[in-house]
């Protein structure tokens, strides 16, 4: 029986490619015997989800920020890329 | 002054990059470096990236898709850097998290609802950058790269030069880091005892 020390692991590999047979059913193994790992693959899962649908949102949001260079940064940046296009 | 459009499809002066594009970039760079003396920075090197290459602007695409493209090089580029000057280790957060026969100290509570749902979605995704701010810089930039940028496993092996294992082991411990800073700021409805 693995660890969930290794279980959260192979949970978070879960989302990025398909385990290789011997992981995916020894992690399945131990889901089906730990809440925890199983909870935790929940949150990691809500959280990727949110994320892959969210993106535009989180695009969205950087638009709306108010963030923006200052003055001075603008001038200087200005020169640097005049400098380098004239150069 | 020319005004920016989407679906222009040439590449304006170079004189009028700054004041069309600046903060554009700058934006799209903080909200994935957290620091304004980064991001700034990486749209110096952007915008004189954008100076060697402007020949080649092939008008495919827009300008902003270009600029913005050339930025996520850039991107690409900082976190390798920072990457490597921090060699991957034993971060000490799973004594933490697991005991010596590696089970979990605090077992994780059951997220019974949606973060995204309980608190409104703007507020989730302030609190999610706040919680990115915080992780480790190569944990937080390989989780950019693979959940918002969604580079795939191998991609990412390629920017930040490290193994597949490594990468997983960032993600993981990314994702737990996260996972444990919403619990903490209120998502997930964790139970009293279980918040650190």
């Amino acid at each position: 029986m693995m660890t969930c020390r290794e279980a959260s692991l192979l949970a978070s590999r879960s989302l990025d490619e398909t385990l290789p047979l011997g992981e995916r059913v020894a992690l399945k193994l131990h889901l089906t015997l730990c809440r925890g790992c199983t909870n935790h693959l929940k949150a990691i899962r809500v959280l990727h989800n949110a994320l892959r649908k969210g993106v535009e949102l989180w695009e969205e949001l950087e638009s709306y920020a108010e963030a923006s260079l200052s003055a001075d940064d603008k001038r200087a940046l200005g020169a640097l890329v005049r400098k380098a296009a004239e150069a | 002054m020319t005004v920016a459009n989407a679906y222009e499809r040439t590449l304006p002066e170079a004189t009028e990059w700054v004041a069309l594009y600046g903060d554009l970039l700058y934006r799209y760079a903080l909200g994935r470096v957290a620091d304004t003396e980064t991001a700034r920075d990486l749209v110096q090197e952007a915008l004189l990236a954008a100076v060697r290459a402007r020949k080649s602007f092939s008008g495919h695409s827009s300008p902003r898709t270009w600029f913005v493209g050339i930025l996520k090089h850039k991107i690409a580029d900082h976190f390798r850097r920072t990457g490597r000057e921090a060699p991957l280790a034993d971060d000490g957060a799973e004594q933490d998290l697991f005991d010596h026969n590696g089970q979990w100290k605090n077992p994780p509570s059951d997220w019974r609802t949606s973060p995204v749902d309980v608190l409104g979605r703007k507020e989730f995704w302030h609190h999610l950058r706040e919680c990115l701010a915080d992780l480790p810089p190569r944990q937080a930039g390989v989780f950019t790269l693979r959940e918002l940028e969604g580079m795939d496993t191998d991609a990412i092996c390629q920017a930040y030069e490290v193994t597949p294992t490594n990468v997983w082991v960032l993600l993981h411990r990314a994702r737990m880091g996260l996972r444990r800073c919403l619990e903490a700021g209120g998502f997930g409805n964790p139970t009293e005892e279980e918040m650190p």
